[in-house]
């Protein structure tokens, strides 16, 4: 396998007043028995990543949505916001999406159901390379609200999983 | 304050009886180091020592100086080739007090030649998702051929001097040395190939339309120019990396721009040759402009430009523009540009807003460019310094926002329908507001961007977010009000830098050298210097180094200065360190003063004991035990059976009469005006000391705002306590209660205490109807005709069996 490739790559997207952060916000609802996420992007970027892999003009938030964000969405994030609780794989429940009030960036909520398969959570692995794969600036914050414990991650293109402990 | 002689308070939820003092009483906890570390401790050690040059207050020092660069610039472009070609005089003039031995020239093109020292220190990774487009544009970037290619480097008279080129800095040996007042002239001949921005990004560039075969040029670093030679850095020549924008000293410039014949050319400066450019039609409109203050007049129109876009003049001509105490240049060139222009009144003086912008960019930017350069014009003069320069103009380019003196680049494309989203009208004002508004901040206010991105960003985005306050009611600003800055301040810690860092160590750009320091400085027009005080100050900044060069050191003096606030804690907090805000209100404890008259404390005493005694067995028992043995047998009574410990006996009336001898007149008052004491707890968790500011929420309902400095926490900063004396009694309590300090955790903000739910459960909480705004106005609309026409249906049917009137 060749794995010597260095590149040295800059954003095409780069503009020089828009910066690159995602926050992430994993909660474990425990009455609910939910890991709630809501994900924070800026719609350029989303719109960006989603038409670099061949979607077609989404307009993600304004009247002319295409019919198939939403699905390209969840798609995307399951591939590129992995959630491992004690290492196990999760499946995300769409809740649902909106915009800020400034309309600069886009919420995104999704659920993992049914936490208790997972057994008593001794750790969380994150795997989160939003973007990263075309903005080499990308950076990705996550916070982990599970009961007592409140963790905060910075991934970026070097640093793209994770594991915490938890319950210690 | 006379002391009270046995302040007597009973803490009204259990009879507990204890003595306190009447102060914030908290020992002190700071000290665990053997030095000062105060988070009030002033800054002698962080800023530099006043001199000369640069005043204690803030201002430029008596011997303040700045050195001069003067251009006459030839510049042309080849559009075939998208190349263009230089030739520049450069006039240098040494105003210090230092001979110079070399100068130092940028070459910022430099960063986009192979293996430049921007490509090689990117940090970059494969993906394993790459698409074909990312990794052709790896290609691109790594193929294209830029940079400065210098054809020669001579003195005045076209000798050739000795220079030496590193990375994006080029040293020129000075055949003697330059002593003050005097002035050296070199020329420089280049030329450069211009980069596909659509391809390669850039802050200019050009964006090429292929269905037309043409381009819009956005043309800036286009000529090698000066650094910067001062008391603070000697030559700033630190590398132009990418993030660290430009640092330049002022100067008059004449550029000759030779284009195609059928471009329109937009500049820094004013245009000196109209007359063998324009046609008469087009001047006479641009005549009547000058005069236009409340609506644009377009003097290049769609047709003209759509006839232009049609045919490639072979010809070429050259615009002259000319400049005077500009840091920079840059200009603009297409045969798709429309121009539209506005005068604006600043101060009595007029100045041009003008717009260039192909037919892509309509209808929005005939609508909206012009007139919000012109709004922008006029509210950074106020809130900063007037505006003198003759013009300020706005360029559509799609996908980026940059800026130059007098000139600055915009994205705000509508579909190709003519339709727009609501972000892209929002985002194209935005855009507009903030990169005009360069202009003062660092164009004027000429601040040293390669060092500190902050001094323009953040003082840009303040007083961008004042013009869009300004503009419409609601307008959705991004960065300014305190809540916004939240979920970044509260970040994970590593990926946070302090603002007071190089450009091009910051973690986070945006947040950090934009959002931070707008907000910060929101706060302290809000909160902490309240709006009179912060105006003056902030315009006395801009005053004092309008077209000079300020450092932060002599915006922190001068805010403190103008104003009587001492805000060294909140530079301290705010701009050298990455803590945040989150102050916890721990507890409320409610205190009454005892009136010390028995006969009115016990039976208050009594009262409350059986308040307390509500347990729900004993309740039941009172009614059920019908009768107990002692109520039964009179011989199982004695003593205690029927003492009561709430009757006043003889004796406490006595001693309460001596008592009450003894007492002032004053302090009799107090004991019998039935205020209650409120001991209130705060502790900081988040580290930034902070004004507190609380809501009483009072049981009748009615409320209450208290604002207390932030100097409550100056002997500890860690936990405090305090107490309100209230007329009243205390529902609820707030801290900050109309978000103003950036709070980052409000559940511990509240008494009695309160979750506040997640953006989560907000959501999910929310009526998600499908229904988008526009088709909800369009039912609605749709009804409203139904009504109308019910009712003039019913209408037309009165009428039509309605009998004759007959005084008709």
């Amino acid at each position: 396998m060749l794995n010597t490739v260095l590149i040295s790559f800059l954003s095409l997207f780069i503009s020089f007043h828009n910066f690159h952060v995602t926050q992430t916000t994993l909660h474990y609802n425990n009455s609910s028995d939910l890991i709630e996420i809501t994900i924070q992007v800026a719609v350029q970027d989303l719109e960006s990543a989603l038409e670099d892999q061949g979607a077609k003009q989404l307009r993600i938030g304004t009247d002319n949505e295409s019919k198939s964000t939403d699905q390209l969405i969840k798609d995307y994030f399951e591939r590129r916001l992995i959630i491992l609780p004690n290492g196990k794989p999760t499946h995300y429940q769409w809740v649902g999406k909106e915009m800020s009030k400034d309309l600069h960036d886009l919420y995104i909520y999704v659920e993992i159901t049914n936490c208790q398969q997972y057994g008593k959570f001794t750790s969380l692995s994150v795997e989160n390379s939003i973007f990263t794969e075309i903005l080499s600036d990308q950076a990705n914050i996550v916070s982990i609200e599970f009961g007592a414990d409140n963790q905060k991650l910075t991934f970026s293109q070097n640093n793209k999983k994770q594991t915490v402990k938890l319950g210690q | 304050m006379k002391s009270i002689t046995s302040p007597n308070f009973s803490l009204m939820s259990t009879r507990y009886k204890l003595i306190i003092l009447f102060s914030v009483a908290a020992l002190s906890l700071v000290a665990q180091e053997n030095t000062n570390q105060s988070k009030f401790k002033q800054l002698y050690e962080e800023l530099p020592t006043p001199n000369v040059y640069r005043t204690a207050s803030g201002a430029p020092g008596h011997q303040y100086y700045q050195q001069k660069a003067d251009y006459v610039i030839d510049v042309e472009l080849d559009e075939k080739n998208h190349t263009i070609k230089g030739n520049e005089t450069v006039t240098y003039t040494n105003n210090s007090p230092d001979a110079l031995d070399y100068l130092w020239v940028q070459l910022d093109q430099n960063i986009r030649a192979k293996n430049s020292i921007g490509q090689l220190t990117s940090t970059s990774s494969i993906d394993s998702e790459m698409s074909f487009g990312s990794i052709k544009r790896m290609h691109d970037k790594m193929n294209f051929d830029g940079g400065f290619k210098l054809d020669h480097v001579t003195d005045a008279s076209g000798n050739k001097l000795s220079y030496t080129v590193n990375e994006t800095m080029m040293r020129i040996d000075l055949p003697r040395p330059l002593r003050k007042g005097q002035s050296f002239s070199f020329k420089i001949k280049y030329w450069y190939n211009i980069n596909d921005r659509m391809k390669l990004g850039g802050r200019s560039g050009y964006e090429y339309f292929e269905e037309e075969d043409n381009s819009i040029y956005s043309i800036a670093q286009f000529f090698p120019r000066m650094a910067v030679y001062n008391e603070v850095d000697g030559w700033q020549n630190k590398q132009f990396l990418g993030n660290g924008e430009f640092t330049l000293p002022f100067g008059d410039y004449k550029v000759n721009i030779t284009v195609p014949a059928d471009h329109i050319v937009a500049a820094t400066g004013e245009l000196k040759n109209a007359s063998s450019l324009l046609s008469n039609a087009q001047r006479k409109r641009w005549e009547s402009s000058r005069t236009s203050f409340n609506e644009p007049v377009i003097i290049v129109t769609q047709e003209e430009a759509e006839a232009s876009e049609k045919e490639k003049s072979p010809s070429k001509k050259t615009w002259t523009f000319e400049a005077k105490n500009v840091r920079d240049f840059g200009w603009a060139s297409s045969r798709k540009f429309i121009w539209d222009a506005m005068a604006v009144k600043i101060s009595g003086k007029t100045v041009m807003a003008y717009s260039f912008y192909p037919k892509e960019g309509n209808p929005l930017w005939e609508q909206y460019s012009t007139r919000v350069v012109a709004h922008t014009l006029k509210t950074y003069s106020k809130f900063t310094t007037d505006y003198t320069y003759p013009q300020a103009t706005s360029i559509h380019t799609k996908r980026i926002g940059m800026e130059y003196p007098m000139i600055c680049f915009n994205y705000g494309r509508p579909e190709e329908d003519g339709t727009y989203s609501k972000r892209t009208k929002y985002g194209m004002i935005g855009v507009i507001i903030h990169e005009v508004g360069h202009n003062f901040f660092p164009m004027i206010i000429n601040s040293d961007e390669r060092q500190w991105t902050w001094m323009d960003e953040g003082l840009n985005t303040f007083v961008q977010y004042l013009t869009q306050e300004e503009f419409e009611r609601g307008y959705p600003s991004r960065r300014g009000p305190p809540q916004n800055i939240v979920s970044y301040m509260k970040g994970d810690k590593s990926g946070i830098s302090p603002i007071m860092i190089n450009s091009e160590s910051i973690l986070q750009f945006g947040n950090n050298a934009y959002g931070k320091p707008a907000t910060a400085l929101n706060i302290l027009r809000e909160t902490i210097m309240g709006r009179e005080l912060f105006d003056h100050a902030f315009k006395t900044y801009s005053e004092r180094w309008a077209f000079k060069h300020p450092t932060p050191a002599d915006f922190f003096r001068t805010m403190e200065d103008a104003s009587a606030v001492d805000l060294d804690w909140f530079w301290r907090g705010w701009f050298y360190t990455n803590d945040h805000v989150d102050i916890s209100l721990d507890q409320v404890s409610w205190f009454k003063v005892s009136t010390g008259n028995p006969e009115v404390e016990n039976p208050i005493a009594k009262a409350n004991e059986e308040k307390d005694d509500t347990y729900i067995g004993g309740t039941r028992n009172k009614i059920l035990i019908e009768k107990t043995v002692d109520e039964l047998d009179e011989k199982s009574i004695d003593f205690y059976t029927t003492y009561d410990p709430f009757l006043t006996s003889i004796l406490e009336k006595e001693d309460y009469t001596e008592y009450i001898e003894d007492l002032e007149e004053q302090e009799l008052a107090l004991l019998s005006d039935g205020k209650n004491y409120y001991e209130l707890q705060f502790s900081n968790i988040g580290g930034l000391v902070m004004p507190i500011i609380l809501e009483f929420e009072y049981t009748d309902g009615s409320k209450e705002v208290v604002r207390i400095p932030a100097e409550i926490w100056v002997q500890n900063s860690e936990s405090i306590t305090k107490v309100f004396i209230l007329d009243k009694e205390v529902a609820r309590v707030t801290l900050d209660p109309l978000l103003e300090t950036a709070d980052v955790d409000r559940n511990n903000n509240y008494w009695p205490p309160r979750m506040e739910p997640t953006r989560f459960e907000l959501y999910k909480a929310k009526d998600k109807s499908k229904d988008n705004l526009m088709q909800k106005e369009v039912k609605a609309q749709e009804r409203e005709e139904e009504i109308k026409k019910e009712a003039e249906e019913k209408d037309a049917e009165e009428e039509n069996t309605e009998e004759p009137a007959e005084d008709k």
